[in-house]
């Protein structure tokens, strides 16, 4: 309705208001709800009628804290800064790997790292849970019992994130001009210092952007821990899908205001890195 | 001196092929068990296509396909046009082009189980039924800041004297748009509606926080079967699932690759016509 009023008002004029539409949809949709159960943090549920009452306390966050919600907290993050350390770990060489190659095998690679991504992200991990199954091929052969434990929702994290690492980190890299690695050769850095010294620093913010993602992407992670951590791994991400807007919601705002405000503080940090390096490398 | 080269080169290699082979492993598992007979798909027992006639026969199946259909059809379209549109309206101005840069890296940057979360807990507030209609509206909204940048690039990049030399031979705004700015920026629109079609038919978080009883869609029923108990006919789901995938991922290529080409030819085309004009002015 909004769209067609504004277009038929601005018929010869310039297109500019119409921009509008998605900052509304945006505000009224994204952020609004998220303002909103975060002001529903300092709220305390009705213990008869289960309505939030809004007043002004701090149990939402002391509840995070407590006995019955720390190993959670303590977990997603630790599972969260072990994946960007697993998926830098792994995605730093594949990617290297992925800008020595050229013509059709880089573009026949890259396929294959960015093909699974568009194959559904809950069968993806449904077909990881037959394969760390008790009797499934992996306990088989190797003897390992990881289903519904933690290694088996970090497999899981790794696999569905790396790619969403190796890309960003794989276009930094292959952006490095060969002839500063040549001149480096030639005045007789070996090649581990070539890349200490030059590949590495140049490529680092397509790297931290990689990793940003990652951390961004597995600290509200639910799927995973539900599907390879059965319900004995939860994550701060299933207890927002499951309660975090019922009963729950002062929980569940003081979730989000803690994940936002993390976020916020690693985008403040990458900014500021990012900020830095373009001055020295100016 | 040549040696190290060639041995860090390798480590680098395996890890690519190792992450390539852990990347295919799954699905190779899944194709496998949906055609063994062994209901617990644990050893091979033998070939069977029971599980997708299970699959064929399942009713609520059936409709959660419906459902995700018609959910990403919506999504896509709308968010495309909602995108687009501000791209376009933005294009002119620094100024919209940043906010519409921040708008969408917030959405982007926050995880969706945050919205959907924050969604859910204020829909009864206002008194809204959970149901398709939210579940749309949410997946336009978030999809539309993907649309916003890709689209907004493009835009970006064009050239801005094509405009304003169709509108000095006459060409009303309208038609400049018709004819210059959406035929240039075709490409990001259309790589943009196949990743939005990819995104909405495998979101879980929105549908999930946002649906009425009847609008299961095919994620949603994946998920919840897989944490209730696996039925073999899962696996079979998987692999229909995983061809989907498969073919949108090669259709977009296919269309960018020939939209390539076509916009490299018509490049070329320019820079002749282009060529040809400066020879009688050069002295």
């Amino acid at each position: 309705m909004k769209l067609r009023r504004q277009r038929s008002g601005s018929h010869h004029a310039r297109l500019g208001p119409l921009v509008v539409v998605d900052w509304i949809l945006v505000v009224v949709v994204c952020l609004v709800p998220i303002g909103f159960i975060i002001v529903r943090s300092f709220g305390r549920a009705d213990p008869i009628t289960l309505d939030i009452e809004l007043v002004g306390t701090f149990d939402s966050y002391r509840a995070l804290l407590s006995d019955a919600y720390r190993p959670v907290l303590i977990r997603s993050v630790s599972l969260s800064i072990a994946t960007v350390a697993m998926c830098s770990i792994i995605g730093i060489p594949c990617a290297l790997a992925l800008s020595r190659l050229t013509g059709r095998t880089r573009d026949l690679v890259l396929v294959a790292v960015i093909l699974p991504s568009f194959i559904s992200f809950t069968v993806r991990m449904f077909a990881w849970q037959g394969l760390l199954a008790t009797g499934g091929p992996i306990e088989s052969v190797t003897g390992w019992q990881l289903l519904f434990r933690p290694p088996a929702v970090l497999l899981g994290m790794i696999t569905a994130y790396v790619p969403l690492f190796v890309l960003p980190a794989y276009v930094a890299l292959s952006r490095v001009s060969g002839d500063l690695m040549d001149a480096a050769a030639d005045l007789g850095a070996r090649h581990g210092r070539q890349l200490r010294t030059i590949t590495l620093p140049l490529a680092m913010p397509g790297i931290v952007t990689g990793a940003a993602l990652v951390a961004v992407l597995s600290i509200g992670e639910f799927i995973v821990p539900a599907v390879l951590g059965g319900n004995k791994v939860l994550l701060l991400g299933n207890i927002l899908s499951e309660r975090g807007a019922g009963r729950d919601q002062p929980l569940g705002g003081a979730i989000t205001a803690l994940m936002l405000s993390t976020f916020l503080l690693v985008g403040m940090l990458v900014l500021l890195y990012r900020r830095h390096a373009a001055r020295r490398h100016a | 001196m040549r040696n190290p080269h060639r041995r860090r080169g390798r480590v680098a290699t395996t890890v690519l092929i190792g992450v390539v082979v852990i990347l295919y492993a799954p699905l190779l598992f899944l194709a496998v068990a949906s055609v063994n007979s062994n209901p617990s798909s644990t050893q091979w027992q033998g070939f069977t296509t029971t599980w997708y006639r299970d699959a064929y026969n399942d009713a609520a199946l059936r409709q959660a396909v419906g459902v995700s259909i018609r959910l990403a059809i919506i999504a896509s379209v709308v968010s495309v046009a909602v995108g687009t549109i501000g791209a376009v309206a933005a294009r002119k101005s620094r100024w919209l082009r940043g906010v519409n840069t921040v708008l969408a890296t917030v959405r982007i940057g926050t995880p969706v189980i945050i919205i959907a979360t924050g969604i859910a807990s204020i829909l009864p507030v206002l008194d809204i039924a959970f149901g398709f209609r939210p579940m749309a509206i949410a997946h336009i909204a978030y999809l539309s800041a993907y649309v916003m940048l890709i689209v907004g690039a493009r835009a970006a990049g064009a050239d801005p004297l094509l405009e304003d030399a169709a509108l000095d031979l006459g060409a009303g705004p309208w038609r400049v748009l018709r004819r210059i700015v959406l035929p240039d920026l075709k490409p990001a629109i259309i790589s943009s509606a196949l990743l939005t079609l990819a995104f909405s038919f495998d979101d879980v978080a929105l549908s999930l926080a946002l649906r009425g009883p009847t609008d299961t869609t095919v994620p949603i029923y994946v998920f919840s079967a897989v944490r209730r108990r696996v039925t073999p006919s899962i696996h079979a789901i998987g692999v229909a699932i995983m061809i989907v995938g498969v073919t949108m991922f090669l259709a977009a290529n296919l269309v960018n690759s020939a939209l390539a080409s076509n916009d490299d030819r018509r490049r070329r085309n320019q820079t002749e016509v282009q060529g040809r004009q400066s020879v009688p002015v050069r002295p």
